[in-house]
């Protein structure tokens, strides 16, 4: 949710809650002070009446004072003494033509020696009529404060967020293995420049430690090159004796195994971090399928001794620009990972088809495929892989910008690139 | 037959020297750039391996130096930087060959011979060994003028075996000569022996002394 709908969304509940609560008190307490007033005139008119008695002689005069007052109304009665009562009723109105209530103050009055009951009545104010008026000024309140609020908002987020809103597009796109540094608004709002000084502090120390790790990988790989042309060499000089025996011919083949194995390991992690540090730049025009041909030439040897059949489908062919050397290092990898799973007997099925290719083959299912990408998840440590083949292959379609799946299908392991 | 080892590293210098003397050729080394022109001027060499990185220099300023003084020997680089690039910069200045390191020694010794025969020859030219002869150029083995038909895979373990005669060739190196990065595939070394098995039975039928012994647990030895 954003932020302006959040608190928006928070001053309507806010709103409506005290439209709710405050509706029937506003109502209650106006209805109260109405029908207080009236009751106060109802005795003041009698108050008045009763200083009028004298002036009224015989019956003639009471039934004129009548007619001019409406709200006064004089019955003879036998009933005596008649104590003040006040109450409510309704009665029909033929000119309006509905009940209109009245609120009453009954007494008892004695006019040249006559006992009266008097009645004095005012009318009162429908009570749904209050009621709508009142709710009705109260919800145009409400809409004209909401309008207000939405109005005030939308100025504050353009105005005020904005900043805010510029410095997380800029971290949403920022890559730090592409760009170089962060550059960050400079807003009036501290808070805004605290949070840009700090992002631009994380990103560039982040982007150090990056640096420095990627570095490290290159030259440690780089450095240990030369030792280990070294050892390897001493190791085929010791093999030279005339007379080694075969526990030392053993140790030596076991420490050439080792040897060949660091090799490698440290061949895979050099070419890792030179294709992050993206060394391999040139780009040129190839077609998919003789760049396939070129890298299957090198595995044709070892699918035959692995009595494993290769077969590939080229249903259409395609151009994609890239790379020579990291299409050949990605299709040579996969092709290899594919020999490896393989059992003998079987067949890896290679297809080109639209503006993708795919490497299918049989083999037992991973115990880890979601980390089949990550490095040193082999699967197996009894083989001789090094953990890296498929960590490079992704490595390349990430900085190539083309995406590979793996998929598990009926009992064979799917590879597909889209280029 | 001479050969200069450009190298700082004085060990691995040491180590290719005394790989390379068990055959017969004259070594000598230079561990700065300095050094390393100095004997280039003076002497004439075969071969000339040529570590790129050096303590004073940068190893192609001796390729060009070579290249002006039309004094281009045999160069085959060494670097430890495996890249394509160098690699590429390196035989447009005139290098015979690249080698990354860390490299086997008997694949060094394969990639000198190979870059001394066609020197010397002008790649028109054959490996005798008594009774067998390959041709290199038409890539034909033979036995006392018998044709010998071997595969691709053994005609290239022949001639790696013979490029490293006297010296034992481990089943690494020559997994790797074969198969390249192709060989990882393999968490044994069974497809060379099959190789060596077909391509020993290939000779003994031609009639060829068995010229190649096994050394046991570690590789194969051309001895002649």
């Amino acid at each position: 949710m954003k932020l302006l709908k959040r608190t928006v969304k928070n001053y309507i509940l806010y709103s409506a809650l005290l439209l709710l609560i405050c509706t029937p008190i506003y109502y209650l307490s106006i209805h109260r002070l109405f029908v207080n007033e009236m009751e106060e005139e109802l005795f003041h008119h009698k108050n008045n009446f009763k200083k009028t008695l004298d002036k009224l002689e015989n019956e003639k005069d009471i039934q004129l004072y009548q007619l001019i007052n409406e709200e006064f109304q004089l019955k003879e009665t036998s009933k005596w003494p008649i104590s003040d009562s006040l109450f409510t009723y309704s009665q029909y109105d033929s000119l309006e033509k509905t009940f209109v209530p009245y609120r009453a103050l009954r007494t008892g009055v004695t006019v040249q020696g006559t006992r009266y009951e008097l009645l004095i009545r005012e009318s009162i104010v429908g009570n749904t009529k209050l009621v709508t008026a009142i709710v009705a000024i109260q919800t145009t309140l409400l809409v004209l404060m909401l309008i207000g609020f939405i109005l005030i908002n939308r100025k504050l987020s353009k105005v005020v967020w904005d900043p805010f809103y510029t410095i997380l597009e800029k971290l949403k796109n920022y890559q730090i293995d592409k760009d170089l540094t962060i550059d960050l608004p400079h807003s009036s709002t501290a808070e805004f420049r605290d949070l840009s000084e700090a992002l631009v502090h994380l990103v560039n120390k982040s982007r150090d430690a990056y640096l420095s790790q990627k570095e490290f990988t290159e030259n440690a790989s780089h450095e240990l090159q030369t030792p280990l042309a070294i050892f390897r060499s001493k190791l085929e000089l010791l093999m030279q004796g005339a007379d080694i025996s075969s526990e030392q011919a053993e140790l030596i083949s076991s420490l050439l195994n080792a040897t060949d194995r660091i090799v490698r390991l440290n061949k895979n992690l050099l070419l890792l971090s030179k294709i992050e540090n993206r060394q391999f730049l040139s780009r040129q025009e190839i077609l998919l399928s003789s760049a396939l041909t070129q890298s299957l030439g090198l595995y044709k040897q070892m699918a035959q001794e692995k009595e494993i059949k290769i077969t590939t489908h080229i249903i259409s062919e395609i151009a994609i620009k890239t790379n020579p050397s990291l299409l050949e290092i990605l299709l040579s990898n996969l092709i290899s990972n594919a020999l490896r799973y393989t059992p003998a007997q079987n067949e890896v099925r290679i297809e080109i088809e639209k503006k993708s290719i795919t490497i299918r083959n049989p083999g037992e299912p991973f115990n880890f495929p979601n980390k089949i990408f990550d490095r040193f998840n082999r699967e197996s440590r009894t083989t001789q892989g090094n953990g890296l083949g498929l960590a490079i292959v992704k490595k390349i379609c990430d900085t190539e910008g083309i995406p590979i799946t793996y998929h598990y299908l009926q009992g064979s392991h799917l590879f597909s690139i889209d280029f | 037959m001479k050969i200069l080892i450009v190298e700082d590293e004085r060990e691995l210098a040491k180590s290719m020297v005394q790989y390379l003397r068990q055959e017969s050729y004259v070594c000598e080394t230079a561990y700065t750039a300095q050094e390393a022109l100095e004997k280039i001027l003076l002497h004439e060499y075969d071969c000339i391996l040529l570590d790129i990185t050096l303590p004073d220099g940068n190893g192609f300023t001796i390729l060009e130096k070579l290249k002006k003084e039309e004094k281009l020997e045999g160069v085959i680089i060494i670097s430890a930087k495996n890249s394509l690039d160098d690699k590429i910069k390196g035989l447009n200045l005139g290098a015979d060959d690249y080698l990354a390191k860390p490299f086997h020694l008997s694949e060094m010794g394969a990639r000198i011979s190979a870059v001394i025969r066609r020197k010397r020859f002008d790649g028109n030219n054959s490996i005798s060994v008594h009774e067998l002869t390959i041709d290199l150029l038409g890539k034909v083995t033979t036995v006392n003028n018998l044709l010998v038909d071997l595969t691709r895979k053994e005609y290239d373990l022949l001639l790696f075996l013979i490029s490293n005669k006297n010296r034992v060739v481990s089943k690494n190196a020559i997994a790797e000569h074969l198969s390249g990065d192709a060989a990882e595939v393999f968490d044994n070394f069974d497809f060379i022996y099959a190789h060596m098995k077909n391509l020993k039975k290939k000779l003994a039928e031609a009639n060829c002394p068995d010229y190649i012994k096994t050394v046991y647990g570690l590789g194969y030895k051309f001895e002649a």
